[in-house]
């Protein structure tokens, strides 16, 4: 458990592997903190992730017209913690742009692994259209 | 409002489209170049570096695979201690194309291991010969002989991998466990042997600058480049031959500095990266085929993305 992993790290003076990807017991996926001082502006804490995540999120936040900030860091490499601070317009919440931007991208996925697949067909099939057509080249 | 618009859009689809103005979609494309056995290479376009990068991180480090995780040692006579020889069967790829029928072993309901988290291998040699005895991955047999069980990548005699040496007399006894796990835990379980991608270079070479050249210029400039990007005709003078060879060296933009006599020659040639065509090139251990990685690697990163929306659509509830 929880209290073995923490004497190994104390003896080995390193983080097990799993704490790059497996939440902790007392740890949440997300959290989300508004700014005090800023309109329609937040920072969401997200455990266990990483530039994979962060850098992503980021771009498809920025591709949205009323996003006015959006930038991740990772405060400190050992920890896998990225930081996500969003600024919108009033038109919309960093909340609600921080899930149109996670839709946009999971959309776009998806889209990529459909054409992936069409890419294989359309491979295999000029394939044996080559394979086909040099059959006959001998007749 | 009914209109009957010529342009195929109907009333509802402007509305909609007027809603979406904030963000505009992109539409990726993919093409196949290479495909063979334990290697790939596709061109992914009209998306950007950070997906890209995404895409090879996950490859590496978050699609799952198999591999030994735990050893027990009966009897070791061989030159290599238990430690060591423990690491290289950790090391060698197991069949791992079915691996998402597995559970992880800290999800797994059982309480002792069970066929749904766990993979046993033995191996059991012993050298009577008078020669050297090699202990490859043919002499790893997994233990439920039922047929279908995940084995060794390379069990073949031409191909099979060696684990040890034996001299006379010597023997090692040991079984082996295998789990489910992803790179992040640990390097055995990174599926490809490379996951990269190439981000393909924009080359405009100036026609009208390039006559100005003479023959000799012409040719010298074609030889300048170590990578053969350029190619030159009688006729037709410079042409950009490779254009995907090319590695950002930048001795043809240096070697227009040596042509100071032609006019604007500085503007001859331009070599930009593109920002929305990579090239991936991926070759796969033999674990999983190379085509699987990639869709594997996408629905892993489309999972990631969806499980974190759905904790911010739960955090949207509150401040509603």
């Amino acid at each position: 458990g929880r209290a073995a992993s923490r004497l190994r790290t104390m003896i080995n003076n390193r983080l097990d592997p799993s704490a790059h990807y497996l939440l902790d017991d007392d740890e949440k996926k997300i959290e989300y903190k508004e700014d005090e001082k800023q309109t329609s502006c937040g920072v969401f804490t997200v455990n266990k992730e990483d530039h994979t995540f962060g850098n992503v999120t980021r771009i498809h936040l920025l591709m949205d017209k009323r996003v006015l900030f959006a930038g991740y860091r990772i405060p400190h490499p050992l920890y896998a913690i990225v930081k996500m601070k969003i600024r919108t317009t009033t038109e919309t919440t960093p909340c609600k742009a921080m899930e149109d931007a996670l839709t946009n991208a999971s959309n776009e996925l998806q889209h990529i692994a459909d054409k992936f697949n069409e890419a294989l067909r359309k491979y295999d099939n000029e394939k044996a259209a080559v394979a086909g057509s040099s059959e006959y080249a001998d007749l | 409002i009914s209109r009957t618009s010529t342009s195929g859009l109907g009333t509802m689809d402007v509305e909609r489209k007027r809603r979406k103005s904030h963000y505009t979609k992109r539409m990726p494309e993919v093409d196949v170049l290479e495909i063979s056995k334990d290697f790939m290479k596709f061109e992914l376009r009209k998306t950007d570096l950070a997906t890209a990068n995404a895409l090879r991180r996950v490859m590496i480090a978050e699609v799952p695979t198999l591999a030994i995780e735990w050893v027990t040692i009966h009897s070791n006579s061989t030159v290599l201690h238990d430690q060591f020889l423990s690491h290289r069967l950790g090391l060698i790829p197991l069949e791992s194309h079915r691996v998402n029928e597995f559970e992880y072993k800290q999800d797994c309901s059982c309480i002792d291991g069970c066929e749904r988290c766990e993979v046993r291998y033995t191996l059991n040699v012993k050298n009577e010969t008078e020669d050297v005895l090699d202990v490859t991955t043919k002499h790893l047999i997994p233990v439920d002989d039922r047929g279908g069980v995940p084995e060794p990548v390379h069990k073949h005699a031409d191909d099979a991998i060696l684990i040890v040496r034996l001299g006379k007399n010597q023997e090692i006894v040991l079984d082996a466990v295998a789990v489910k796990g992803i790179g992040k835990e640990h390097a055995k379980w990174i599926p490809v042997a490379v996951a990269t991608f190439q981000i393909d270079p924009i080359i405009e070479l100036n026609e009208d600058i390039m006559e100005r050249l003479d023959e000799k210029q012409k040719q010298e400039f074609v030889n300048c480049c170590p990578r053969k990007v350029f190619a030159y005709h009688e006729e037709r003078g410079i042409t950009v031959a490779q254009p995907r060879n090319c590695v950002y060296c930048r001795e043809c933009t240096l070697k227009t500095e040596d042509f100071n006599k032609v006019e604007d020659v500085e503007d001859l040639i331009a070599i930009e990266p593109s920002k929305d065509t990579f090239i991936f090139s991926i070759e796969s251990t033999g674990c999983i085929e190379p085509k699987n990685i990639v869709l594997t690697a996408l629905a892993v990163l489309k999972k990631k993305l969806d499980a974190i929306r759905s904790g911010v659509a739960t955090i949207e509830q509150q401040y509603r």
